[in-house]
C-alpha cells in the first residue's frame, strides 16, 4: 500500500466518473435505449461539479491568496487564459471539420440559452468557468484589503452571494433544464473551495474550524442541489474528504495510473468525446459502453503523454542549447 | 534541433520518466522546478507559488516533490526553492 493526495486522487475519480458517464449514457443509451443493466440504472452523474469544486480549492490557493491585487489579476487572467484558448481552439476545430457554425458558442456564452452545441466536448463547462473568472477578475481587486484582513470570513461571505444567487432567482423563474448551465447556478461551488481551502489552511488548524467547513459545506450542498441526483453526493463526501484527509491509501500498483489521470484532467475533459466519435467511425455500434471507456481514456491520455514529454523535452533541448552556446559566445566579448 | 538524435532520446526519457518505467532520480529541486514550470533559471529565494504556479501545474509538482522528498510537505507552495532544498538535504542527511 502507498499514500495519495487527496486532491489528486479526487480529480482522477472525477474525470474518471465524468468520462464514464458519457460513455454510457451518451453512447449506450442511444443505442440501446435502456441504462437499467447498469448498476441497477444508476449513472455516476456528478464529477464535473466534484472538478468545479476543486478548481474553487486551487483557485483560493494559486490565485486568492495572492495579497496583491495586480498580482491576482494576472494570475486569474493567465489562469482564465489557460482554460479558454484550448477550448476555443476545440470549438473552432469542430466548427470547421463539421461545417457547422454557431456565433454564441464561438463567443462562449451558448450556456445561457440552451445545452446544445457543436462541439464534441461538454463546453457548458469551460464557458461556465471562464465567466465565472471574468467576473472575479473585475469584483476582487475591489475587495481585495476585506479579502487580506478577514480570508475566513470573506470565503463564507462570499458563499453566503453566491448561494443566495443560486436560490433566489428559482423563487422568481421556473428554469427549465436546457437553462441550468449557468454560471449562477455553479459559483456557489467554485467559492465553497475557497471555504474549504481558507479553513483547513489557516495557521490554527483547529477541529472547530474544520467541523464548521463541514457544516457549511453540507447545508450549502443542501440548499442548491436536490437529493434525488448524485451531484449533490459527490459534492458532500468529496468536500469532506477535502476537509479531513490530507491523504488517502491506495494500493501502490494503483498511483502511476491515478496520478497520470489526474493530471491529464483537463485533456481529457477536452477529447474524450472526441475519441468516441473516432471509435465510432472505426468500428460503428460494434463496442460496449466499457470499451467506449477505454478507449474514451486511452485516445486523451496518450494525446496527454506524447505531448507533454514533447514539451518537456524540447524545452530541456533548448535548455542544453542554449547552455551550449555560453563558451563560444563568451570570448567574443 | 526537433529531430536530433538528443531531442528523440530526451522524448523518450520523459515519456518513460511520466510512466515511472524504469529508474528517473531527479538531480534536485531546482532541476524539479525547471522541468515543472518550463523555466531556463529558478529564484532559489521564490517559491512555485511565486515563480507562477498555478492549479495545472500543480499536480505534476505535487508528484515530482513527493517522489524525491518521500512526501509532500506542508504549505510546499509557499516554500522556496532553498527552503525545500533545505528540507531535502535534512532528510538526505537523515
Amino acid at each position: 500500500m502507498t499514500s495519495i493526495n487527496i486532491n489528486i486522487l479526487l480529480r482522477a475519480l472525477a474525470i474518471l466518473s465524468v468520462v464514464f458517464n458519457h460513455a454510457y449514457l451518451d453512447r449506450y443509451y442511444e443505442i440501446h435505449h435502456t441504462i437499467a443493466d447498469v448498476f441497477f440504472g444508476l449513472t455516476l452523474d456528478g464529477g464535473a461539479v466534484l472538478l468545479m469544486l476543486l478548481s474553487g480549492y486551487n483557485f483560493a490557493q494559486f490565485n486568492l491568496s495572492k495579497p496583491v491585487a495586480s498580482e491576482m489579476r494576472a494570475s486569474i487572467l493567465k489562469l482564465a487564459k489557460s482554460i479558454f484558448i484550448p477550448s476555443f481552439l476545440l470549438v473552432v476545430f469542430f466548427f470547421i471539420i463539421l461545417h457547422k457554425f454557431n456565433l454564441l458558442e464561438l463567443l462562449f456564452v451558448r450556456n445561457f440559452v440552451t445545452q446544445e452545441r457543436i462541439a464534441k466536448f461538454p463546453t457548458w463547462y469551460p464557458q461556465v468557468i471562464t465567466q465565472i473568472l471574468l467576473v472575479l477578475y473585475l469584483v476582487l481587486p475591489l475587495l481585495n484589503p476585506i479579502k487580506n484582513k478577514f480570508p475566513l470570513l470573506f470565503s463564507v461571505g462570499a458563499l453566503l452571494v453566491s448561494v443566495l444567487l443560486c436560490v433566489v432567482p428559482t423563487f422568481f423563474h421556473q428554469f427549465s433544464n436546457n437553462q441550468f448551465h449557468l454560471p449562477i447556478f455553479y459559483l456557489w461551488i467554485f467559492t465553497l473551495g475557497w471555504v474549504i481551502y481558507a479553513f483547513t489552511n489557516t495557521a490554527n488548524n483547529l477541529l472547530h474550524k474544520r467541523i464548521l467547513a463541514s457544516s457549511l459545506l453540507i447545508a450549502a450542498a443542501a440548499l442548491c442541489l436536490p437529493f434525488d441526483k448524485l451531484p449533490i453526493y459527490w459534492i458532500i463526501l468529496g468536500g469532506l474528504a477535502l476537509i479531513w484527509l490530507k491523504s488517502m491509501a491506495i494500493p501502490a500498483f494503483l498511483k502511476t495510473p491515478i496520478s497520470i489521470v489526474a493530471q491529464a484532467t483537463f485533456t481529457l475533459f477536452l477529447f474524450h468525446r472526441f475519441a468516441f466519435e473516432i471509435l465510432q467511425k472505426i468500428i460503428p455500434d460494434q463496442y460496449n459502453y466499457l470499451e467506449l471507456f477505454a478507449f474514451g481514456l486511452f485516445v486523451p491520455l496518450a494525446l496527454w503523454l506524447v505531448s507533454t514529454a514533447l514539451v518537456r523535452s524540447y524545452k530541456q533541448a533548448l535548455r542544453a542549447a542554449s547552455r551550449a552556446s555560453l563558451p563560444a559566445a563568451s570570448p567574443a566579448r | 534541433m526537433l529531430f536530433s538524435r538528443q531531442f528523440i532520446l530526451g522524448f523518450f526519457t520523459e515519456l518513460l520518466a511520466i510512466l515511472k518505467i524504469g529508474k528517473h532520480a531527479p538531480t534536485g529541486i531546482d532541476a524539479i522546478f525547471k522541468k515543472v514550470l518550463g523555466m531556463e533559471k529558478v529564484d532559489a529565494g521564490k517559491s512555485f507559488k511565486q515563480m507562477g504556479g498555478d492549479s495545472l501545474s500543480y499536480v505534476a509538482m505535487s508528484l515530482e516533490l513527493e517522489d524525491y522528498l518521500g512526501h509532500i510537505p506542508k504549505n510546499w507552495e509557499n516554500l522556496s526553492v532553498a527552503e525545500l532544498t533545505g528540507l531535502a538535504e535534512g532528510r538526505a542527511a537523515a
